[in-house]
Order: C-alpha cells, then sequence, then structure tokens
C-alpha cells in the first residue's frame, strides 16, 4: 500500500513538472508561432490573385456567409478568397481559394495539410525538370505547386470532374491542359485520390456556397 | 574511441538494419531523402537530449514506473521542441512538422533510454544518443534514396533517369518493405561473410 502510494506520488510529481515546462514554452511562443502563422497565411494569399493586387479582409455578418474572408480588387477585377478546411486522407487540408464573381477561379494555394508524405503531401509539390546531376547546385524555383496551378480557369458552380486516366498535370502538354479546362476537370495525383478528391469537394462545397451567400448580401445591400 | 562507438552505432546495432527497431516510422517517412535526413536528423537530437535528461534522473526515478517516466519525459521534450521550431524555424518546421510527433512513439528512443540511459553515465548516454540516432539517419538514407529514385524517379526533388517510369509501389507501404528486405539482406550477406573469412 505504502509503496503503491510512493510510486503514484513520484509518478505524480514528474507529470506535474513535465507539464509546467509544456506551459511554460507554450507561454513564451505562443506570440511567435502567431505571427509566424499570419506570415505564412499571407504568403499563401498572395499566391492566390495575380501578383500586384492588394487584399483586404472582410467579415461576414451571418452564415452562410463566411466568417472572415478576403477581397483582392484591381481596377474592375474583383477576386473572393476563401479559406477552405477539409478533411483529407489524415487530418485537416487548409487551403485559399480565390475566385471571381462568375466562380471562375482565379488561383488556389495549399497552406497545411498532413497528407501521406511522397503522396498526398504532393498537393504542395513544385516541379523541376532539371537532372539530378546537373540541378542540384543550382537555385530552387519557389513557384506554386503543379496540383494548384491546374485549378486557374476552372469553374466552381459547375462540377469539377477529377481526371484520372491521362497522368498528372505537370507532364501534359498545352492543348490537353486546355482540354482540361473546356471539361472543367483537374487530374488526380498519382496514388491520392482521396486528397485530391478532398482539395476539389471542399471547393465545390464549401466555396461554391460562400460566394453564393456573398453574391445574395451585396445585391441586398445593392 | 569514437571510431569504435560510430562503427557500434552505425554497423554493429543499427537501428534498423540489425536491430530491427522503429520500422514504423522508417516506413513513413524513407520516401524521399529530404524527408528521411530530416527525421533521421530530428531523431538523433531528441535521442541525445532525452538519452542526457533520462541519464540523469536515473536516481530518481522509481524502478516500477520507469516507462511511463520515461515516455512523459520523452513527450515533454519533444513537444518543447517542436513549439519552439514552430515560432523561431517556421521552415524546418514545415519539413518536418508531422515527423516530429512520430519521435515520441519511436521504440528507438524508448528503447535506447530502458536499455542504455537509465543504466549508464550522462556523457555515456550523450555519445550512445548521438552515435544510435546517426546509425538511423544513416539507414534511412540509404532506404530513401532506393525508394525515391525507384518510386518517383527524382532524388532531393530533381529528376534522375531520363524516360524511366517509377514504380509508384516503392513509395507505398509494400516497397518499403521490400526496400528494407533487400537492405537487411545485404547488411546480414556482408556481416556473414566477414565473419566466416
Amino acid at each position: 500500500m505504502i509503496d503503491i502510494i510512493k510510486l503514484s506520488f513520484m509518478l505524480t510529481i514528474i507529470s506535474v513538472a513535465a507539464a509546467l515546462l509544456i506551459a511554460f514554452t507554450n507561454l513564451k511562443t505562443r506570440d511567435r508561432i502567431h505571427e509566424q502563422q499570419q506570415v505564412a497565411q499571407q504568403n499563401a494569399l498572395e499566391q492566390v490573385v495575380p501578383s500586384g493586387m492588394s487584399i483586404n479582409e472582410c467579415n461576414g455578418e451571418n452564415p452562410p456567409c463566411p466568417q472572415q474572408y478576403w477581397i483582392a480588387q484591381d481596377g474592375t477585377d474583383t477576386v473572393f478568397i476563401f479559406k477552405i478546411i477539409n478533411k483529407g486522407y489524415s487530418g485537416n487540408i487548409t487551403y485559399f481559394v480565390g475566385t471571381d464573381r462568375n466562380g471562375s477561379i482565379e488561383g488556389m494555394s495549399i497552406l497545411e495539410q498532413s497528407e501521406t508524405p511522397g503522396l498526398g503531401s504532393r498537393t504542395q509539390e513544385e516541379i523541376s525538370d532539371k537532372y539530378f546531376w546537373n540541378g542540384l547546385f543550382s537555385k530552387k524555383e519557389t513557384g506554386k505547386s503543379w496540383f494548384s496551378q491546374q485549378f486557374k480557369g476552372i469553374n466552381l458552380n459547375e462540377q469539377i470532374n477529377i481526371e484520372k486516366s491521362v497522368g498528372e498535370w505537370h507532364k501534359l502538354g498545352m492543348e490537353e491542359k486546355e482540354k482540361l479546362i473546356s471539361d472543367n476537370a483537374v487530374t488526380a495525383i498519382t496514388g491520392a485520390t482521396i486528397s485530391t478528391q478532398a482539395v476539389v469537394n471542399g471547393i465545390q462545397d464549401q466555396a461554391r456556397s460562400y460566394l453564393k451567400a456573398i453574391q445574395e448580401s451585396n445585391d441586398d445591400q445593392g | 574511441m569514437i571510431k569504435d562507438e560510430l562503427r557500434r552505432g552505425i554497423i554493429h546495432e543499427n537501428p534498423i538494419l540489425v536491430l530491427a527497431l522503429g520500422l514504423c516510422p522508417s516506413l513513413a517517412v524513407s520516401t524521399s531523402l529530404q524527408n528521411g535526413f530530416g527525421m533521421g536528423m530530428a531523431a538523433t537530437f531528441v535521442l541525445a537530449c532525452s538519452n542526457v535528461i533520462i541519464s540523469s534522473m536515473r536516481r530518481i526515478i522509481p524502478d516500477k514506473v520507469r516507462i511511463p517516466c520515461f515516455i512523459v519525459v520523452i513527450a515533454a521534450f519533444v513537444t518543447m521542441v517542436q513549439l519552439i521550431m514552430k515560432a523561431y524555424l517556421p521552415a524546418l518546421d514545415k519539413q518536418l512538422g508531422i515527423f516530429v510527433p512520430l519521435i515520441v512513439v519511436n521504440c528507438i528512443i524508448l528503447g535506447r533510454a530502458e536499455a542504455f540511459a537509465s543504466k549508464n553515465s550522462i556523457s555515456k548516454s550523450l555519445v550512445d544518443g548521438i552515435v544510435i540516432g546517426l546509425g538511423f539517419t544513416f539507414s534511412l538514407c540509404i532506404l530513401s534514396i532506393i525508394r525515391e529514385i525507384l518510386g518517383s524517379n527524382k532524388l532531393l526533388g530533381l529528376k534522375f533517369f531520363p524516360g524511366y517510369e517509377p514504380m509508384t509501389i516503392f513509395i507505398l507501404a509494400p516497397g518499403g518493405f521490400f526496400t528494407i528486405a533487400f537492405v537487411m539482406a545485404v547488411v546480414r550477406y556482408l556481416g556473414n561473410r566477414r565473419k566466416g573469412a
């Protein structure tokens, strides 16, 4: 009996000490982590719209409007940007979708995902066409991932198809890419259909209704 | 001395290829060289530090509840490392983010805590953590080079063979098992041949 109390006491002390240390670290790093997340979010937002557009944050008043969305304006062009969170193969995928008034997608960028490395994580993959032996020490391009690039020009008000038979987007020629857009289709990542489907579904379910809700509330005011 | 220790960690007590420990995270992360190396270095760091902490606490921790104590210490340490990385090294965190929580349940770390750090001095435990971690990193690198080239025809994200159609199965778990089995067989063969000679 005494033994059990002694053991539990030691275990409690070690756990409490560990918890205090974590709490202290959390307190010290919290603000800084928040700042870093803001920076990451800003970068992801800028990838969604053509460069040079200024992005303003807006707050939707009541559902179905999203609580937080962004509007980018350049002359008469307006791009609405929505933050979408949808369940992927493992954990949530968080991404931004920019669309014009008619639902034509301007850009897409993945903010966070925890998909399988080498498969679903390729939603963020940037393709380099250099070969290993001469590209290793040259500068890496930091463009957009091929997966998000293929969403440009897709209309979210119509059914978005997932094309699995033609291979991945980055291997296709100009004509095939144009055909995909006219079919309102994106290519799936090989071996990661669920991740692809999650991104597409999120756009269809969430972005579509957000866009509709915002336009309706604007119509009411105008 | 250092040479002997390194040989022990990388060859004789190699965690993946000889002791067959930590196969789970190895399967998950050895899909590309960048991931494999990153996970290896992160695990080495945590292993060295947790070995030091556990070794310094080895007289306080009651023998009967040592395993829960080790897990609490390792988990607390990993959580702190993760928070600090998120705050000050966001680029590294983006690369390794999903692997760091995996380190908590990595049996190599618990194994070294139990088998070595709880019985040896702090300096010895530190050296043990580093060499075993390097052994882990080394075998992860070998596995991931093979899997990345065969499975996605790339190395460090750059194309490798012209005109080769990659076999996706090598990126998936079955390909990981094949690769581990083949590399293990080669290591065994070389080891046996040396013993015979």
